[in-house]
């Protein structure tokens, strides 16, 4: 498809999503990758980089380089799940809105300004507070929070296809409006609300990472915001235990936004991030 | 165009020595847009005297545009390149001038008005200010606020307009505005930029009538741009004609729309008076407008004209007088009395 | 404009109350019971419970408790917090304060900092320096904000010793001069005060490079250069006002994402506002704190979008004809 050939266009196309691809295979083939076992706790503690663990261990002897590969696992698992959960949302509220207009697209975009004005991490940290931890909670509370820009997006580019002619001239074969929206309208209007939702990705990773430093997210798992939480408190003593984990939460960040862009102008060559 | 009735304002004194207030002499100018250059401008000359009335027509992209944004040394810069011929404005030659030096001559001793002011007019600024700053640019003696209400009323605006913001008025009125604001800058050459052609017919003639009072009142010279025959005709006592960014015929209006020399105006002409409830607008003309992306050696006109001769092809013919006037000229060989047929 | 302003402000309001009402569906999503959402898991005398009890009449219909808890949201009374025996909202308000001390400096620097930033790269549009820009917003889109606090302590407070570490203030300020004082909070201000004021900053100077190119494209600019007026002119009094309202808009309305990176950066830093607040709250399961930042934080977001919407009101004059239902 051409679409995958835009993809690989440029420096940047190319860079970002070689990232994301290595970095999928890695989170999925993680255990055959490393046979270590993240949680085991050895005798070599708080050993500095580069000498027998390539990125040192932590108080317990964990060795940081494995930590990393699992926290990846968690971190993309939210960020895929929540990103997809909230950019279905967004589409389905951001079509009603702009293919209805009228009152439902007041009430809906009403409903939007209030979830965008919450905080989210404040909101996702009373919530998972509240409720207790959970990897599962962690994902729906983020999908909640974000939603709301793919929604807004997906509304503007339904305003956009609605006016096109074509559209009129499926309505005059006597299809249902709901019918022209799903099968016309929609598919037109993804390229962009796409795009965004990779972006939804990155921030869906932050706002993880952001949960779990603060010992909101799943405790059983390893995961990159808890392990520079843990390393806060040897910041004098063993500045890799808080530093690695917040490289991997960077680049991968990074990345995905890149990928994201790239993604955006792969699928509408008319759209450029500002 | 039947309604408008206005007649052509008269020119200076014949057999008077006078300079012209703005010359071009055979102007070669092209941008630079991307990889290619575009050559704009490859052979125009005009010259307009003082208070008198000017048009240059010529269709979408034959360069009237940028001869006129040349003349008030608004080219894109960094982007343009004079590549010849020069270009004198009251008296002093401006071909080389440098950016530091235009702000000097714009407003006065040329001023100009663009087509749609909607977007050239600054959204933020009320009116009355925006007015108010040429008058403060211009007209350092002069009371501000009196001279902004003096401008407003000269060209019929309600006193209450000052107030407005841009948006809040038609394009009637904002283009109204425009011309306060270069009649603020007292000018002596009003370069009037397509003034009209954003708007609907009524308001157009409104306009027109407006712009050739002025003309007369405030004494200035007028250069009409247009690629409206019939405004230019309406206003305008000699015309010229450029095509593919050369001018190639030009003299009185009258004798120059009533019987055309060269091929190209005869052609526009034709088909204009097939159009008969729209006035004037430019039908089809056979062929297609060469590529400006090259430099063309011959006329531009010849792969389009019925009656090109071999040399067509090969050089641009020197003006020659039509009809043994020296108020009228063509480059054209068939009129050339040394052109091998 | 007054209709502008009062269907803005009505439009606060609404969503303030929306908010008002998410806030006390949360305390009843608890899986225990709503008193520990009021009253938390710290022990609480059993007296106090009941209180609560009745005050917020658990046993009576949903819509009475809302009506209920309104009511006294509106006098004021957020709850008690026993982990630090002290009324809900005056704890709050005072720990609020400390983070406006951080906050504001770091925000008007950021700022001030991204439109002089902006404007330079716009003045150098393609070159290295733009390129770096770009570069640094990215970054900073990316950055976890407390990951970035802990390595400007690592590099800067405990390898080169310039700065300190944690705190808004020295332990041994108590007895200090004003000025002393004033520059021991400037020390410690430095610090988390960048950590915020980075990204902020680099989204501002992106916007406002943006729109000043933009903004210097516009026909209007050739039209005042026509008049005869000299360049400076035209872009002090034509293209920077116009090029300004998408920087004040971007500013505005990124509040809410400054604030939180606020709250993360104190927790880092040990500043004593509400983000550390918030942090031993959850540690200490203290939810009527919780509840009562996360209702202060949305209503601050809130009148920061609408101070926003007045600001860009009374910049852009067209704006004002767009009344209603038009923020979408």
């Amino acid at each position: 498809m051409r679409v995958l050939w835009a993809l690989v266009r440029g420096p940047v196309g190319v860079a970002s999503t070689a990232f994301v691809a290595v970095v999928a295979a890695l989170a999925m083939a993680a255990p055959w990758v490393s046979r270590t076992d993240p949680n085991q706790i050895t005798n070599d503690v708080l050993l500095a980089p580069l000498t027998q663990a390539v990125l040192g261990t932590d108080e317990l002897g964990r060795d940081v380089l494995v930590g990393l590969l699992y926290g990846l696992r968690v971190s993309l698992l939210v960020g895929l799940l929540a990103a997809a959960f909230a950019t279905l949302v967004g589409i389905a509220i951001g079509a009603l809105a702009g293919y209805f207009g009228g009152w439902i697209d007041t009430a809906l975009m009403r409903i939007t300004e209030v979830f965008q004005v919450m905080p989210s991490f404040i909101l996702a940290a009373v919530i998972v507070a509240l409720l207790g931890p959970g990897l599962t909670r962690v994902v729906m509370v983020i999908a909640i929070l974000s939603w709301p820009e793919a929604a807004r997006v997906m509304r503007g580019e339904v305003l956009r296809v609605k006016q096109l002619e074509y559209v009129d001239a499926v309505r005059c074969l006597g299809i249902g409006e709901l019918s022209v929206m799903i099968r016309e309208v929609i598919p037109n209007a993804l390229g962009p609300v796409l795009a965004v939702g990779t972006l939804i990705i990155g921030r869906a990773i932050l706002l993880e990472a952001s949960l779990s430093f603060f010992g909101l997210s799943s405790p059983d798992s390893v995961s990159w915001g808890r392990m520079a939480n843990s390393g806060q408190q040897f910041l004098f003593a063993a500045w890799w235990l808080s530093v690695f984990p917040g490289i991997a939460i960077f680049v991968t960040v990074l990345m995905f936004n890149l990928f994201g862009d790239t993604v955006g102008r792969a699928l509408n060559p008319r759209y450029a991030r500002s | 165009m039947a309604e408008l009735s206005i007649r052509a304002t008269p020119g200076p004194e014949r057999g008077t020595e006078r300079q012209p207030v703005a010359e071009v002499q055979d102007l070669h100018l092209s941008y630079r847009a991307g990889g290619h250059p575009v050559h704009a401008v490859q052979g125009a000359s005009l010259t307009v005297f003082d208070r008198e009335a000017v048009g240059l027509v010529g269709e979408s992209g034959c360069g009237k545009s940028s001869l006129a944004r040349a003349i008030i040394g608004l080219l894109p810069e960094g982007r343009t390149v004079i590549e010849g011929g020069r270009l004198v404005v009251a008296g002093r030659d401006v071909t080389r001038l440098s950016a530091g030096e235009w702000p000097g001559l714009r407003g006065s001793p040329v001023a100009m008005v663009f087509q749609d002011s909607l977007s050239f007019l600054n959204p933020l600024m009320r009116i009355g200010a925006q007015v108010a700053e040429a008058v403060v640019r211009h007209d350092p003696g002069a009371d501000p606020t009196a001279r902004v209400r003096e401008l407003i009323d000269l060209v019929r605006l309600p006193a209450v307009a000052a107030r407005a913001y841009p948006y809040e008025l038609s394009g009637g009125m904002r283009q109204r505005v425009a011309i306060a604001i270069a009649l603020g800058c007292r000018p002596r050459l009003l370069v009037a930029d397509e003034p009209t052609t954003a708007l609907d017919v009524t308001t157009q003639a409104e306009i027109l009538k407006l712009i050739a009072e002025l003309q007369a009142s405030q004494g200035m010279a007028l250069l009409l741009i247009s690629h409206d025959l019939a405004v230019v005709r309406a206003l305008c006592r000699r015309v010229y004609v450029m095509y593919a960014g050369r001018t190639v015929e030009w003299g009185p209006t009258g004798a120059v729309f009533e019987s055309p020399a060269h091929p190209y105006v005869h052609a526009l002409l034709g088909a204009a008076r097939t159009v008969r409830d729209d006035h004037g607008r430019f039908a089809t003309v056979e062929g297609e407008v060469p590529d400006l992306r090259h430099r063309i050696a011959g006329c531009p006109f010849a792969g389009r004209c019925p009656r090109a001769l071999a040399v067509c092809t090969d050089r641009m013919p020197a003006p020659t007088r039509v009809a043994g006037l020296d108020t009228r000229e063509v480059r054209c060989w068939l009129y050339e009395p040394d052109a091998a047929p | 404009m007054r209709r502008y302003v009062l269907s803005r402000a009505a439009a606060a309001v609404f969503i303030i109350a929306v908010v008002m009402v998410v806030n006390f569906l949360l305390t009843h999503v608890v899986p225990g019971n709503p008193v520990d959402a009021l009253v938390g898991e710290f022990p609480a005398p059993p007296e106090y419970v009941e209180k609560v009890k009745r005050d917020f009449g658990l046993d009576r219909p949903l819509l009475v408790q809302l009506w209920l808890y309104a009511a006294a949201l509106a006098q004021g009374n957020l709850g008690f917090s026993f982990a630090n025996r002290e009324a809900v909202l005056p704890l709050i308000l005072r720990h609020a304060g400390n983070t406006l001390l951080l906050m504001i400096p770091a925000l008007s620097a950021a700022a001030i900092g991204g439109i002089l930033l902006g404007s330079a790269a716009a003045r150098r549009a393609g070159g290295l320096y733009d390129a770096a820009l770009t570069a640094v917003t990215l970054a900073g889109y990316a950055t976890p904000v407390f990951w970035l606090a802990q390595v400007l302590i690592v590099i800067f407070a405990v390898t080169l010793h310039w700065l300190p570490a944690q705190g808004m203030l020295s332990i041994d300020q108590g007895s200090g001069t004003l000025a002393s004082v004033v520059k021991d909070y400037l020390r410690h201000l430095v610090l988390p005060g960048f950590a915020i004021a980075i990204s902020y900053m680099a989204v501002v100077a992106r916007v406002c490079r943006a729109s000043l190119l933009e903004a210097m494209r516009q026909d209007f600019v050739l039209l005042a250069l026509s008049k005869g007026l000299w360049p400076a002119r035209v872009f002090w009094r034509h293209v920077l006002p116009n090029a300004l309202i998408p920087v004040i808009t971007v500013i505005g309305y990124n509040f809410g994402f400054a604030l939180t990176g606020a709250i993360l950066t104190e927790t880092v830093f040990g500043w004593p506002g509400l983000g550390y607040l918030f942090i031993t709250s959850i540690a200490k399961r203290d939810y009527p704190v919780l509840e009562g930042i996360f209702l202060l934080a949305s209503v601050a977001v809130v009148l920061a979008n609408l101070l926003t919407d007045l600001a860009y009101a009374a910049v852009d004059p067209r704006v004002r004809r767009s009344l209603l239902g038009a923020a979408a």
